[in-house]
């Protein structure tokens, strides 16, 4: 086979979420995500998933759901491509019940939805014909989690367990095109797709305390049983594979610096290492991640408060390409909250600017804006 | 005014997550694109890699009776005889005044229809001469030497007896005046005539054009007479269709042997079924996706004059229902396999020329097939038109020198082994 040149990139194009297992969706809501991706003890509470235990910062019923979609530019050298995704981060509630708080949620764990086109040409006995390929992965892994959290003096205390679920469906297609030679010409199209179901659970354990009015600290440990794998297509014979999840932990925490004024910050690790000896297409290797945060409170529109965050965030992300330098993600974050209807609603929007790996270490890189949109309802 | 901010900020969300919108990306190299990848691959394979082959010729699905050859030739590669009879000569005929029967016949002619497109008429002209037939014959089995199947001619080409018409034509013929020939009876019509009526036409008569290089196709031929009812002096005109209307030609076609045969006169078709291996030099084939799949035929030489061929053929293949092997020439055919391909004469002798027919359906549905439930493919192969003239060509088969012998030329695309990381 022969190429036309006809694709823009000199060189391929691989996205971070076709990486290993794909892209680890933080588990954070919108404010969180404004607050450098912390999410952990934060002060008002958070419908982040960080940690159980910080649950008990709602004392109302509340649902919450986050969606954030994200801008890519794809980039390798000479060139970059725009694409995108977009996933619903978290879908968290939390019902106290007294001094205890039951929490049911759903987040994404890891995105791996991906999708590439090429265009060449056939050459062979039967005629030249032009070809459109398609290579797609649709799905990825998350967590149905349900989690208690009780408070116990100045602290709360959280467990969680959650069932890893999903599916990825991948694909291949290519269709060619009519005979360059003779129109009338025409092979058949080739494809095909398998499906793999996800199953696994995590377990998580966290505290979290309120020193004095203005200081909250919060941190989790969790591990997981192994991914497993089923490949359940029609047909096809009976697959599983299975993967190490990483022991993982993270502290955090926020204080009210002045009246309008709160930092916060957080710090985790995930042990995806231990992954990488179940990889045989990609290397894993253990993710450090922090963020840092600011809220200013000052300001207000229709009456109800504005709040303002910025960050800045830095993480490891746990897979790379066999051979090259672990990728690292950077990303500025800003928002801005609106409280509406007295209290009984409130709508948070970050957007995250950065970057995440470098073409020449790991041979993938892209530039990210990312949207989160986050809505809680309280029961008043 | 107070829905503007909400507004502003209801625009730039829309935007952004317009902006999101997944959209794939482009890649130019397939081997370093990421995903899951198999490649579409030619292969060919020879029949001693196949685990089976059998092919064969059977002859003799439109015979000179029964196709549009009617040739007249006098040449020194070819000469040829139209036979025919006139079965239903009338021994009564209705007139005026009711059913009479006949008296006496005069006035005997033949009226041949001339194909002047494709006919070649000498400069010194051509004669065209009826004789009666001493030896009756059987249209659909007679031959230059054969009046019948296992009975001779006493003399090749037809026991000819007296000569009963004929008429010379000079060159040019103007066709542009007419397509018609009429020739006029020299002998006693009644005669003739009433010795047809009595025996229903036998032993019949031959039509010959002599004429260095004369080459006429007759369309049709006719007997045109006049019939005198017994109560009257009136003559009636009439026109005969002949029965049993037939070519002959020498030399005859010759037998396919070994070789594997399209066309001619009697027409040959090429009957063949094989098995093909699961893999084939590592690549799968069982369960893989087949795009393309075609016989491959080698051509051998020429056909020797009279028999090459001059105008250009459709070649079409279809599906075999039943073993041709067990059947014979006689197996029913199926549905056709893909489209027709053109058997040009100029080009199917240049260098590397080969006829490929795609037989991509039934290959396809071998490899996905459930196993030993299709495991011998059985294909024919027919010329179209078919029994059109004596012309053919000549394919290597599983008989000839391996570089004549047939193939089977695939695209496959190998199953996708959709793996995790």
């Amino acid at each position: 086979m022969l190429l036309l040149t006809f694709a823009p990139a000199l060189v391929a194009q691989m996205p971070a979420t076709g990486l290993g297992l794909g892209y680890p969706v933080p588990p954070i809501d919108a404010r969180a995500a404004a607050l450098g991706g912390t999410g952990l003890g934060l002060l008002g509470g958070s419908l982040s998933g960080r940690n159980p235990a910080d649950l008990r910062g709602f004392r109302r019923p509340t649902l919450g759901l986050t969606y954030a979609p994200e801008s890519i530019n794809v980039e390798t050298p000479g060139s970059s491509q725009p694409t995108g995704r977009s996933r619903v981060a978290i879908v968290q509630a939390a019902v106290p019940i007294r001094s205890w708080t039951v929490g049911l949620g759903f987040a994404s764990g890891l995105d791996q939805d991906w999708g590439v086109r090429l265009q060449d040409t056939l050459r062979s006995s039967f005629g030249t014909f032009p070809y459109d390929e398609r290579r797609e992965h649709d799905g990825g892994v998350s967590a149905v989690t349900l989690a208690l959290a009780r408070e116990l003096g100045r602290f709360s205390v959280g467990i969680d367990g959650s069932l890893w679920t999903g599916s990825l469906r991948q694909s291949f297609s290519r269709d060619f095109e009519p005979s360059l030679e003779d129109p009338n010409e025409t092979i058949g199209v080739a494809g095909g797709e398998a499906r793999f179901s996800w199953s696994g659970f995590r377990f998580r354990g966290g505290a979290a305390t309120n020193l004095g009015s203005r200081i909250r600290l919060s941190g989790v440990i969790g591990w997981s049983t192994d991914l497993k794998a089923t490949r359940d297509s029609v047909g096809a014979d009976d697959v599983t594979y299975s993967f190490d999840m990483p022991f993982e932990w993270a502290i955090g925490g926020s204080a009210q610096i002045t009246t309008g004024l709160m930092a916060s910050a957080a710090v985790g690790f995930s042990d995806w290492s231990a992954t990488d000896g179940d990889l045989t297409s990609a290397s894993a290797s253990d993710v450090f991640w922090y963020g840092l945060g600011l809220e200013y409170v000052g300001f207000s529109a229709f009456g109800a408060s504005l709040p303002l965050r910025a960050g800045v965030r830095r993480t490891d992300l746990p897979f790379r390409l066999v051979g090259t330098e672990q990728l690292v993600e950077t990303a500025g974050t800003f928002g801005i909250g609106l409280e509406v209807s007295g209290g009984l609603a409130t709508f948070d929007l970050a957007v995250e600017l950065g970057t995440r790996g470098d073409f020449a270490e790991s041979l993938v890189q892209e530039s990210f804006r990312r949207l989160s949109i986050s809505m809680a309802l309280f029961q008043l | 005014m107070r829905w503007l901010p909400a507004t502003a900020g209801f625009a730039v969300v829309t935007l952004v997550l317009v902006g999101c919108t997944e959209r794939e990306l482009l890649e130019v190299d397939p081997d370093t694109a990421p995903g899951q990848k198999t490649p579409t691959v030619e292969v060919e394979i020879p029949i001693e890699g196949l685990v089976s082959w059998r092919d064969t010729t059977y002859t003799g699905y439109v015979v000179p009776s029964s196709s549009s050859y009617r040739v007249a030739v006098d040449s020194v590669d070819q000469q040829s005889t139209l036979l025919a009879r006139i079965e239903t000569i009338p021994d009564s005929i209705d007139t005026a005044t009711g059913t009479e029967a006949i008296e006496a016949y005069a006035n005997g002619r033949f009226r041949l229809i001339v194909d002047t497109a494709i006919s070649t008429i000498p400069e010194l002209g051509v004669d065209f001469e009826v004789y009666l037939l001493t030896r009756g014959y059987v249209a659909e089995q007679t031959t230059w030497t054969l009046a019948e199947t296992d009975v001779p001619w006493t003399t090749p080409g037809g026991d000819l007896g007296e000569r009963i018409a004929s008429l010379t034509i000079d060159a040019p013929f103007d066709s542009t005046d007419s397509d018609t020939v009429f020739i006029p009876f020299e002998v006693d019509t009644d005669a003739v005539l009433s010795a047809w009526q009595a025996t229903g036409g036998e032993p019949g008569f031959a039509v010959r054009a002599s004429g260095s290089t004369a080459f006429v196709q007759v369309r049709s031929i006719a007997l045109l007479f006049d019939a005198k009812p017994e109560s009257q002096d009136t003559l009636i005109a009439v026109a005969r269709s002949p029965a049993g209307f037939t070519v002959i030609f020498s030399p005859e076609t010759p037998p396919p042997g070994q070789t594997s045969r399209l066309a001619g006169l009697p027409s040959s078709r090429i009957y063949l079924d094989f098995e093909l291996p699961d893999t084939w030099q590592g690549l799968q084939l069982k369960g893989s996706i087949i795009n393309a799949a075609s016989l491959v035929f080698r051509p051998g030489p020429a056909a020797p004059i009279p028999f090459e061929l001059e105008f250009p053929l459709e070649i079409a293949v279809y599906r075999l229902l039943a073993d041709p092997f067990v059947v014979g020439p006689k197996t029913p055919i199926g549905a056709s396999l893909g489209p027709n391909v053109v058997l040009n004469p100029g080009t199917i002798t240049e260098d590397g020329a080969e006829l490929a027919m795609s037989i991509t359906p039934l290959v396809f549905a071998w490899s996905l097939s459930a196993p030993d439930s299709l495991t011998v493919l059985r294909v024919g192969l027919q010329a179209l038109p078919e029994g059109r003239d004596p012309g053919f060509w000549r394919f290597g088969s599983a008989e000839d020198a391996p570089a004549l012998r047939p193939s089977v030329r695939m695209l496959v695309t190998p199953t996708v082994p959709f793996r995790l990381p």
